[in-house]
C-alpha cells in the first residue's frame, strides 16, 4: 500500500503558512468584499426605488439575481487565485532554493506536489467560501430572505472541485515558462477547457465529423483527458438559475470522469516532476 | 557496509559533463571531504546522493538503498552552501520544522530544540526571524537543523561559508564531536586548510573527474593537501 510519509502533513501545513501571506490574495480579497459591499448598498437602492414604484415582489427578483452574478464573479476570481497560487507554489520554492532542502528530507516528489496542491487548494478554497458566504449574508438581507440554500451548497462543492485541476495545470505550466507567462497561459487554458466541455458536452460523433475544424480536433483531447471544469460549471449555473429542475444524471459522469482524469493530471505532473533536476 | 556507494555516476547538463564515471565509498563514521575548484561537479554529486539531480548512468547507494528511493534519506540530513528558508519564520521555527520532518514532536521536538539552539550558540536568538539575520546565524540555523534527528549521515555543503574564525573554529569541533558519536561527515569545500585539519578521507574532483581518492594521510604521502591539490588539479 502506498502511504503518506510524515512529511507530508508538514509540507501541506507550511503550504498554507506560506500562501496566507501571499500579498495579491489578500489584494483580491479585500477587492471582492469592497465590490460585494458596493453592489450590496447599489441594489438596496434599487429595492427602495423598486418599492416607490411598487413593483410588488420585484424585490425577491432583484434579491436573487446580483447573487447569481456575484457567484459568477466570485467564481471568476477563485479562478484567478488558483492560477495565481498554482504558478506560484512550486516556482517560489525554486527561486528560494527551499525545494531543495524540502527534497532532501525523505519525501516523495508526489508527495510534495500533491501536499503543495492541497494546501494551495485550502487557501483557495478559504477565499471563496468567505465571499460567498458574504455575498449571501448581504444579499439575505437585503432582499430580506434567507440566501444560502442548496444552489449555493452545490456550486460550491463544484467550485472546489474545479479550483482543485486549476492549481494543478498552472503548476505544470510552471514548470516550462515564467511566472507572468505561466499565469496568462493557464487562464487562457481553463477558458479553452471549458470551450471544450461547452462543444462536446452535447455533440455526438457524427455531428463532430460533420463539423470538423482545427480548433475542434485540439478541443477533443482536452475534453477526453483533462477535468470538466466547464461541464461543473455549467451544472453549477443550471442549478443557480433553475433551481427546480433536477440535478442532470450526466453530472454523475462528469464526476467519474473528473476522479479519474485528475488522478491521470497529477500522474503527469508528478512524471515532470520527477524528472526535474532540483 | 559503507554509508555512501557511489558506481560510475556519470551526468551531464546538455553537452556538459559535470560527473564523469565518478566512483566513491564512504566508511561509516568517517568524515569525508570532496574537495575540487568551483564548478569541478562537487554539488551535483551531493545533489546527486540525494536524489536531488538524476545521474545519467551509475548507481549511488546510501546505506545499501538506492539514492532515488526516498528511503534512503531517512537517515540523512544535508547543510546547502546557501541554507535558507521562508523570510517569515523564526530561527526556532525552522529548527522545529526540520525536526518535525523527521519525525520528532512534542517535548522531544522542543528539547532537541532547544538543545541544537544551544550546541550552536543561537539559543538566544529565538523569535528572530529569518529574514532579519546575518549568513552567519542563517548558516548556524542550518547547522542547527541538520541535528533533529535521527541521521548517521550529514552532507555539508560549503559548511564554512559565510561563518567568521570563531564560527569555523566552534563548527570543526563541532564536527569532531559528532565523528566522535558514530555519525558520518561528507562534506564539499574548497577550503583546504580547513579539511586538511578535519576529514580523515578525501577525493579530489575537477571538471566532473575523480583526480585522487582515499585515505588521507595515505593520499598525501607526506605533502600538504594545497600541495597535492594544486598539484593534481594542474596536471
Amino acid at each position: 500500500m502506498m502511504g503518506l510519509s510524515s512529511c507530508f502533513k508538514h509540507i501541506y501545513f507550511n503550504t498554507i503558512q506560506k500562501e496566507i501571506r501571499n500579498k495579491s490574495i489578500w489584494s483580491l480579497l479585500i477587492m471582492t468584499s469592497l465590490v460585494i459591499i458596493v453592489l450590496n448598498a447599489l441594489l438596496n437602492l434599487l429595492l427602495q426605488l423598486a418599492g416607490e414604484f411598487q413593483m410588488a415582489g420585484a424585490g425577491m427578483e432583484l434579491g436573487s439575481l446580483p447573487l447569481n452574478l456575484f457567484y459568477t464573479l466570485i467564481d471568476f476570481f477563485s479562478t484567478v487565485i488558483a492560477i495565481l497560487i498554482g504558478v506560484n507554489s512550486l516556482s517560489s520554492d525554486e527561486d528560494s532554493g527551499v525545494n531543495v532542502q524540502l527534497l532532501s528530507f525523505p519525501v516523495k516528489r508526489w508527495e510534495y506536489l500533491v501536499a503543495r496542491v492541497l494546501g494551495s487548494w485550502t487557501i483557495v478554497v478559504s477565499y471563496y467560501v468567505y465571499s460567498i458566504v458574504l455575498a449571501a449574508i448581504l444579499f439575505s438581507i437585503s432582499s430580506r430572505d434567507f440566501m444560502m440554500g442548496f444552489q449555493i451548497f452545490f456550486g460550491l462543492i463544484n467550485t472546489s472541485l474545479i479550483i482543485l485541476p486549476t492549481i494543478v495545470i498552472a503548476i505544470l505550466f510552471s514548470f516550462f515558462l515564467p511566472k507572468l507567462f505561466a499565469f496568462f497561459f493557464s487562464l487562457f487554458f481553463m477558458a479553452f477547457v471549458s470551450y471544450s466541455n461547452m462543444t462536446f458536452s452535447q455533440m455526438k460523433m457524427d455531428e463532430f465529423m460533420q463539423q470538423i475544424s482545427f480548433m475542434k480536433i485540439i478541443a477533443l483531447p482536452v475534453h477526453l483527458l483533462l477535468p470538466r471544469t466547464g461541464a461543473l460549471s455549467s451544472a453549477t449555473n443550471s442549478v443557480l438559475y433553475n433551481p427546480e429542475e433536477p440535478i442532470s444524471y450526466m453530472y454523475w459522469g462528469t464526476l467519474g470522469h473528473y476522479l479519474l482524469s485528475l488522478a491521470l493530471l497529477i500522474f503527469v505532473v508528478s512524471w515532470f516532476l520527477k524528472r526535474r533536476d532540483v | 557496509m559503507n554509508v555512501i556507494d557511489a558506481q560510475n555516476v556519470s551526468k551531464n547538463y546538455g553537452s556538459s559533463r559535470a560527473l564523469s564515471s565518478l566512483t566513491l565509498s564512504v566508511a561509516p563514521a568517517s568524515v569525508y571531504a570532496l574537495l575540487g575548484p568551483n564548478g569541478s561537479g562537487k554539488t551535483t554529486f551531493v545533489k546527486s546522493v540525494l536524489g536531488l539531480v538524476r545521474a545519467n548512468s551509475g548507481t549511488i547507494l546510501i546505506n545499501g538503498i538506492d539514492s532515488n528511493d526516498p528511503k534512503s534519506r531517512e537517515g540523512v540530513a544535508y547543510l546547502p552552501e546557501k541554507f535558507n528558508f521562508f523570510p517569515y519564520y523564526t530561527i526556532d521555527g525552522v529548527v522545529k520544522f526540520y525536526g518535525s520532518m523527521k519525525g520528532l514532536s512534542g517535548s522531544e521536538l522542543d528539547d532537541r530544540c532547544h538543545l541544537a539552539l544551544k550546541t550552536l550558540g543561537i539559543d538566544d536568538l529565538v523569535g528572530k526571524k529569518v529574514k532579519e539575520c546575518s549568513k552567519g546565524q542563517l548558516q548556524r540555523t542550518g547547522i542547527a537543523s541538520m541535528l533533529m534527528g535521527n541521521n548517521n549521515l550529514l552532507i555539508l555543503d560549503e559548511p564554512f561559508s559565510g561563518l567568521d574564525p570563531i564560527a569555523i573554529k566552534e563548527l570543526k569541533d563541532l564536527l569532531r564531536s559528532l565523528k566522535e558519536q558514530g555519525k558520518t561527515l561528507f562534506i564539499n569545500s574548497h577550503i583546504l586548510s580547513e579539511m586538511e585539519k578535519l576529514c580523515d578521507h578525501a577525493a579530489i574532483l575537477n571538471k566532473g573527474e575523480c583526480l585522487a581518492q582515499g585515505e588521507l594521510q595515505s593520499m598525501l604521502n607526506g605533502k600538504s593537501l594545497e600541495d597535492f591539490f594544486y598539484e593534481r588539479v594542474k596536471q
